[in-house]
């Protein structure tokens, strides 16, 4: 399958420098710390009342630490098709590949899922990191019921980034407004904080966003809430997972025309 | 005259990066939104975990109870610190990768007005950028900042200041010679971010973690920019007294890394990419 | 039936990328061609940087579509057969960043092959083959970011073979080569399409390969196929017309436009203020030359008579030199 092959290759250029690899988890390390941190400090411990009455949890570092890494993974999709693409573009490999026979949407989907794939390596590194110092428990069977929504929600990941990839063929570097983009999903999703600060109109626009439900239900799983009880966002990601593939292929399709208009290469 | 031909070079590398930084327009925007994403997300944790403005527990550890104007300032501090860290680092390194470093280098302007040239433009972008941020924070986030207590923080800045340019030179004087400087430099920013005291008193840090806090000049400078700036310079003479000490010892690093790696290029010469 | 068939072929670029309800102006690159080039055939495109070549290579790889016009590659229009076309053709496109850098030749070799469809039992025996082929074999696992210039474009040409296509295009296959590797390079593209009988076509803006490889060759210029024949055909056009090489100093390049003759610089010594101006001046022209460049205040160092070449073809044509 040329699509396993596209991501061996993407495998095999990230894992050559483990230095890459190491500094990779230690931003996704240090950038949980800040906040975390600052939450403790404010809170003075880490059980908060008003958290609890308005979420379900109380303990702000895993209330956090769930959140973020679903949002690390949440935008890893769009991080591979804005960067990624980019350096192709850069390097002018991007035309060697189109060239090929392999469907340009097998190219870029393998793209994605390979940076998915590695995003959730170095994310469980950082999942397993901050249970530690926050002495965080968790039982197989959260991780095991948390499972079958984690791929879910890489689904709906997926078909929303894919909007990106026409763009960034399209536009060549939308690096700034893609990380605007995606510190925004941290406000929008409630990632560090209960999205019940935010005005009614966030917090309604906040339901278009895979992200959202996905950190819903799966925090939902970790204080022990069955399947019924998430179900409300079991099926929103459903319809988003549907919704985003088709929004995404459409643009996706436009842009594909308008490109073998301008030329893919060229930078 | 050696004096003014010199100035005269220090003008040209400072106009140079001006105008390299000018063709990045759209990333200045969202650097500023970064900063707001920063004190947003703090404001919105406070209020999300306690519901109020102020914190006794932050005003145990630190004597802020407004735990707005604690992240803000820190902010500040991290702001000029990565600018002096990771902006002039890459910088240098980027042009390492595009190969003009060396047509620079080659030229018979002393290299530290090179250095220097660069240091300037990134000092005057940081004011600009503290212009914009103190008043859209104080409007958009209610943050109280007191103007003379902000005013009589600003020297103490730009005495960590000088301390965190010290490290930004060391640094760019060694990773000119790494095999493949970028992850270390990211890794080196990380540290910076985690330790620079910016949303957290560094005092929740493990005692390792500390010490290394306190061996760098951001942890002490945004300590003493808020000692100073909630009780004036007569309640901290302690950490003005260590903050004065960090930034001089990272002068003389930067001056020593400064001159090796002058050495080391006339006998190793640049990579070349 | 020919390998490729081209017919009024059009490509203008926008200006601006063209997003609805926006007004864009457009370039022309190329403007209307059309050749063929038989099955086994080495056909050269030739033509100045910018004559539309490499817009040309494009739209015939299905990289770019077409404004107008129509084009097949084995029997394949290439605005609806793209895939088909892709699996049977192959290309070594210009510059030297074509390949991943951060992998070994064998590991870009192995993930072309694989998004070529080469099948599983081929793929091993064909990598090794094509890397002994292009004498890479001894060092398949250095990284290519530590290849020589001419290295990468070796693997670039064995990266073009991996799906053993029917047809090949190269676009300056040999620029900024050095002079042994540029050799291997042509030795290489002769020996694909005398032994494998592959169809190649490729272009050059150095006419000394176009006229070494190519069985037919067409001149491109301002995105216009202004002269196609065989080498031998087009030099017959400046047959009988003597070229000639003047040399001179002190003579402003520019006042040439106001010349009733087609010269062209071929070669200029800036730092000595020397020019070499060339073009077919026949015997009785050639004092009526020589008087108005010194008139012009030109000083006649050398006039020489030369052999004519594909060169003074396209001077002739376009009162240019390739090189411009």
């Amino acid at each position: 399958m040329p699509i396993i092959a596209v991501i061996e290759k993407e495998f095999r250029m990230f894992f050559r420098y483990p230095l890459r690899v190491f500094s990779s988890i230690l931003v996704g390390i240090v950038f949980l710390l800040q906040f975390v941190f600052f939450g403790q400090a404010v809170l003075g411990g880490r059980y908060s009342q008003l958290l609890a009455s308005s979420t379900g949890i109380g303990d702000y570092p895993t209330y956090a630490l769930v959140g973020y890494v679903l949002w690390w993974l949440s935008v890893s999709p769009m991080e591979a098709y804005v960067w990624g693409i980019r350096r192709e573009l850069q390097r002018d490999t991007f035309e060697t590949n189109i060239a090929a026979p392999i469907r340009i949407t097998e190219l870029l989907l393998g793209l994605a899922l390979s940076w998915l794939i590695m995003d959730s390596l170095l994310m469980i590194v950082v999942f397993a990191f901050g249970a530690i110092i926050f002495h965080i428990s968790i039982t197989l069977s959260i991780l095991l019921k948390s499972l079958p929504v984690l791929l879910l929600s890489f689904l709906a990941f997926l078909g929303f980034g894919f909007i990106f990839a026409g763009l960034v063929m399209m536009l060549k570097h939308i690096g700034p407004f893609a990380q605007i983009f995606e510190f925004s999903m941290l406000f929008f999703s409630g990632i560090f904080f209960p999205l019940r600060v935010m005005p009614k109109i966030v917090v309604k626009f906040s339901k278009i966003l895979p992200l959202t439900h996905s950190v819903s239900a799966i925090r939902g799983i970790f204080i022990g809430k069955s399947y019924s009880e998430i179900a409300p966002s079991i099926t929103w990601l459903l319809l988003l997972v549907f919704i985003y593939w088709l929004i995404g292929y459409a643009i996706f399709s436009w842009a594909e025309k308008v490109t073998r208009v301008m030329g893919y290469g060229g930078y | 005259m050696a004096v003014t031909e010199e100035l005269r070079a220090l003008y040209g590398v400072a106009v140079k990066n001006w105008r390299i930084f000018l063709s990045y327009r759209v990333w200045m925007i969202s650097d500023i939104m970064l900063g707001f994403f920063f004190v947003g997300q703090a404001l919105l944790i406070g209020i999300g975990l306690t519901g109020q403005r102020n914190s006794s527990a932050l005003q145990r550890i630190t004597g802020y109870s407004d735990y707005l104007t604690f992240a803000v300032l820190g902010f500040m501090v991290l702001g000029f610190g990565l600018t002096f860290l990771s902006g002039f680092v890459w910088s240098v390194v980027d042009e390492l990768y595009a190969g003009t470093l060396e047509y620079s280098f080659a030229s018979p302007m002393r290299r530290i007005t090179f250095f220097l040239g660069n240091v300037l433009v990134r000092m005057l972008l940081s004011f600009l950028y503290m212009a914009v941020y103190v008043p859209l924070f104080v409007l958009v986030f209610d943050v109280h900042i007191n103007p003379l207590g902000f005013l009589r923080g600003l020297p103490v800045l730009l005495l960590g200041t000088i301390g965190m340019i010290g490290l930004g030179m060391t640094t760019a004087g060694i990773v000119l010679y790494l095999k493949d400087p970028g992850p270390f430099i990211n890794i080196l920013e990380m540290l910076v971010f985690a330790l620079s005291g910016a949303m957290y008193p560094v005092t929740i840090l493990p005692k390792p973690l500390q010490l290394l806090a306190k061996a760098m000049p951001y942890a002490p400078t945004s300590e003493a920019v808020r000692k100073v700036v909630a009780f004036g310079y007569s309640n901290a003479l302690e950490e003005l007294g260590y903050l004065l000490f960090i930034s001089l010892t990272y002068v003389i690093f930067g001056y020593l890394a400064y001159r090796w790696s002058e050495r080391q290029a006339r006998t190793v010469g640049l990579k070349s990419y | 039936m020919n390998a490729i068939e081209v017919r009024e072929l059009k490509k203008s670029y926008p200006r601006k990328i063209p997003l609805p309800f926006r007004k864009v102006q457009w370039v022309e690159a190329v403007k209307g061609i059309s050749f063929e080039v038989k099955r086994g055939e080495l056909f050269g495109l030739l033509g100045p940087n910018g004559a539309g070549k490499t817009t040309t290579i494009k739209m015939l790889t299905t990289l770019l579509e077409p404004s107008g016009g129509t084009a097949t590659i084995l029997g394949h229009d290439i605005r609806r057969d793209a895939r088909e076309i892709r699996k049977r053709i192959n290309l070594v496109a210009e510059g030297e960043r074509t390949l991943y850098w951060r992998l070994s030749a064998y590991e870009n070799l192995k993930y072309f092959a694989r998004i070529y469809y080469v099948p599983k039992s081929e793929e091993k025996g064909r990598i090794e083959e094509l890397l002994k082929l292009v004498g890479l074999w001894e060092r398949k696992d250095d990284l290519v970011m530590n290849y020589s210039r001419g290295m990468k474009q070796r693997l670039a040409t064995a990266k073009a073979l991996i799906n053993d296509p029917e047809v090949l295009f190269l676009d300056e296959p040999t620029l900024g080569l050095d002079v042994q590797s540029a050799l291997f390079v042509r030795e290489f593209i002769k020996k694909l399409v005398d032994e494998q009988k592959k169809t190649v076509l490729l272009t050059t803006h150095y006419m000394s390969e176009a006229e070494e490889l190519c069985n037919r060759i067409a001149i491109i210029d301002h995105g216009e196929i202004i002269a196609l024949d065989i080498p031998e055909g087009l030099k017959r056009l400046v047959k009988g017309e003597d070229a000639v090489e003047i040399k001179i100093r002190d003579f402003p390049a520019v006042k040439l436009e106001n010349f009733p003759w087609k010269l062209a610089v071929v070669r200029e010594d800036t730092a000595r203020g020397i020019i070499t101006l060339r073009g077919q001046i026949d015997e009785e022209e050639l004092p009526k030359v020589v008087e108005l460049l010194v008139k012009n205040g030109a000083r006649i160092l050398s006039v020489e008579q030369k052999e004519p070449t594909l060169e003074d073809v396209f001077i002739k044509l376009t009162g240019r030199t390739l090189r411009d």
